[in-house]
């Protein structure tokens, strides 16, 4: 192997070591016990591609307990213009993102692993401004519930379920490990 | 059952909210604006240990807006929590982000004037030996 060979695989060790060690900071801080997400949220221990990238509109500082870890980001899906990501805070939690398709705004919602694992992660932004609203549930591997058993609700992934603003009906899941949860829909602030 | 829709919605501040969050404002919040990059924020403390609560607290005076954040400590399966930009003048809310079992909700926005930052939360079937720790957080242009 080349002296410029060797400098190039180093440096590619040295970017993946990096990169896990952020992870890994992420998913231990604050005493959050993070192994559910092992089996509850598959998405993360993907690779993450170009796609899974936080938009440049997302101030990740702002949001979630600390900031949001982007090497931690993942795209779940898009629905009614707004694009949707799984992310980690720096406590661990996890998180909803959303993005609007203009850019109006950039939301998220988050809780700690184990809240998660028992029932998902929800977030609703009313936005009169420009006229809209909706309301998303990230939901835990294996919980998303059969078509004709949504209601108002409507499968945008294998881990995302929204609903319009309108919607008051409860969103039941089946998780694995916990059973049946019945999950209300978010009244307006 | 937890988590029905029973309860009275939090449209807008009730003068017994807004004397909720004056009162806990008297009785010595620390009200801090350090900078966060371009932006500075307000954060608020409130800590409660009712059986039922709903409390609103109007945590800004008026002024241009960017989003906000707030976090509730306790996780519960009907703990409703929102973070909003509303109108100065009327109280109508121009973005709100919500969660409905405790954490944290945040959302930013392009920047609209004559603008107060609110939280609002509430909750059902919490013991009394659950103290809530809510802390609002207000982003300004």
């Amino acid at each position: 192997m080349s002296r410029r060979m060797r400098i190039a695989a180093g440096a590619g060790v040295t970017l993946a070591v990096a990169g896990l060690l952020t992870l890994g900071g992420a998913l231990g801080a604050q005493g959050d016990d993070p192994a559910p997400l092992r089996d509850t949220l598959g998405v993360l221990a993907q690779a993450q591609v170009a796609g899974d990238r936080l938009p440049a509109a997302v101030p990740l500082a702002l949001h979630g307990q600390g900031g949001l870890v982007a090497a931690t980001a993942r795209s779940v899906g898009s629905a009614d213009g707004i694009r949707y990501w799984t992310a980690l805070d720096l406590r661990g939690q996890v998180c909803v993102v959303a993005v609007s398709a203009g850019g109006g705004y950039t939301a998220s919602s988050c809780v700690p692993a184990t809240v998660f694992a028992a029932g998902g992660v929800a977030l609703r932004v009313d936005d009169a401004v420009h006229g809209t609203g909706w309301q998303a549930v990230l939901v835990p591997d294996g919980s998303l519930p059969a078509s004709t058993k949504l209601g108002g609700w409507r499968s945008a992934s294998a881990n995302l379920v929204v609903a319009g603003p309108d919607v008051v009906a409860p969103l039941t899941l089946t998780v694995p490990g916990s059973g049946t949860v019945e999950l209300t829909a978010i009244p307006a602030g | 059952m937890p988590g029905s829709r029973s309860y009275p919605r939090l449209t807008h501040p009730r003068p017994w909210g807004r004397a909720a969050a004056f009162a806990a404002l008297a009785a010595g919040l620390t009200l801090a604006t350090p900078a966060i990059a371009a932006q500075a924020h307000t954060t608020s403390t409130y800590a409660y240990s009712t059986l039922r609560a709903e409390n609103v607290g109007v945590l800004s005076s008026t002024g241009t807006h960017v989003g906000g954040t707030g976090f509730v400590s306790a996780t519960h399966p009907s703990i409703y929590f929102h973070i909003a930009t509303v109108n100065a003048t009327n109280g109508a809310i121009l973005f709100s982000a919500s969660t409905n079992r405790g954490g944290t909700a945040s959302f930013t926005h392009g920047a609209q004037s004559n603008t107060k930052s609110r939280c609002s939360w509430s909750w059902e079937g919490l013991g009394s030996a659950s103290p809530l720790r809510v802390t609002c957080t207000r982003y300004i242009a």
